[in-house]
């Protein structure tokens, strides 16, 4: 029982993450490909290693993994916001087919 | 004073739990020596880790409002998990992006960064920029559906702003 | 086998990373392929300590991890005194 759920966390989790890799490669500009990453690591990496610690149980082993997951939980979004800002301000342009760009009309 | 030793010691027992955790050990050699170098840190630190008083981080509503936090939190994740993998798979790609501005109510610094962080953890919304008197985000937005703050506010902010101002006051 | 399995998804999801590291029009580009790329290194050590009982692999894969969130925050704050080349 314990091991189907393992099972099914990690099935789940290499599918995000390929579909966030497809969608990395997929994605018209940085920023989209942002959204896309973040789907690699959370609903990827994060759920893998979620279905690693399940399979198994309890121990010291469990016990980092989930300390490795806790660190990039907090520390992805920062990255995230780091290179995107980074981006912007470096003159990255949006997707031409964008809607709106409030932070250069506001804030120029 | 008193206020100095309390966070003193809280940060003295996370340190000492995070060093037992990665250790993964109760030897006792690895215990006194984790709680020597902990105390190190400790003296060093605790002033940029906790500020403010110690006890009105204990108040019991304000865990009770963290708790209820974790599971509303999980279900935005799988919905905007759904929709971004739905907007990557379509074959025409039916993006909309853009960026747009998302006033809040929040005024802590804690507050501010843990929504512009669950803001960004979330797929299909990442905050790019904080404006100078920090009452808005600058949010980038795979799929905008409205380009007012009031709408914005109400779509993207509100789920995690509803528990964060009960949780960061 | 299931753990071999997922590895291989693994890799062809790094596989897919890599190709955008190598296309990708600007500098942030490839500094979002190759922080996907380190993440899934990560998954997949974590996994190998799994299948080889080794648990050497995880206290790699934590320093993996904190060094790779020190060189994005790095490279961010370079991209940003810089302005926009290739």
């Amino acid at each position: 029982m314990i091991e189907i759920i393992a099972y099914i966390l990690l099935g789940i989790g290499a599918a995000c993450a390929l579909i966030g890799a497809m969608g990395i490669v997929r994605l018209p500009d940085v920023y989209n490909r942002i959204h896309a990453q973040t789907v690699v690591v959370v609903g990827g990496v994060i759920v893998m290693l979620l279905g690693a610690s399940v399979l198994e149980g309890l121990s010291s082993y469990t016990l980092k993994a989930l300390i490795i997951a806790l660190f990039l939980f907090l520390t992805n979004p920062v990255g995230s916001h780091a290179i995107a800002r980074a981006a912007h301000k470096s003159g990255v342009k949006l997707w031409r087919r964008s809607v709106a760009d409030k932070l250069k009309e506001e804030k120029p | 004073m008193r206020m100095a030793k309390e966070s003193l010691f809280v940060a003295f027992v996370c340190l000492w739990l995070a060093w037992i955790g990665l250790t993964g050990s109760l030897n006792l050699q690895e215990l006194a020596v984790g709680a020597i170098v902990a105390a190190f840190v400790a003296v060093v630190s605790y002033e940029f880790l906790f500020q403010g008083g110690m006890r009105e981080k204990f108040e019991p509503e304000r865990w009770g409002y963290a708790l209820a936090y974790v599971p509303a939190y999980i279900w935005a994740e799988l919905k905007a998990h759904a929709s971004v993998i739905y907007l990557i798979l379509h074959p025409r790609m039916p993006i909309k992006p853009g960026i747009v501005r998302v006033p809040t109510e929040l005024r802590s610094d804690f507050g501010i960064t843990g929504l512009a962080n669950a803001i960004t953890m979330t797929p299909g919304t990442l905050s790019v920029d904080v404006s100078e008197e920090g009452s808005s985000l600058y949010v980038h937005w795979i799929d905008v559906k409205a380009v007012e703050p009031e709408q914005t506010s109400r779509q993207i902010a509100w789920p995690f702003e509803r528990f964060l101002r009960r949780i960061f006051r | 086998m299931i753990l071999l399995g997922v590895l291989v998804i693994i890799f062809g999801a790094c596989l897919f990373c890599a190709l955008r590291a190598a296309l990708g029009p600007t500098a942030p580009d490839r500094v979002v392929a190759i922080d996907a790329l380190v993440s899934l290194m990560i998954g997949a050590l974590v996994l190998l300590g799994v299948y080889y009982r080794a648990p050497i692999y995880l206290d790699v894969a934590l320093v993996y991890a904190f060094l790779a969130f020190l060189g994005t925050l790095a490279i961010a704050k370079y991209l940003e005194g810089r302005g926009i080349e290739t």
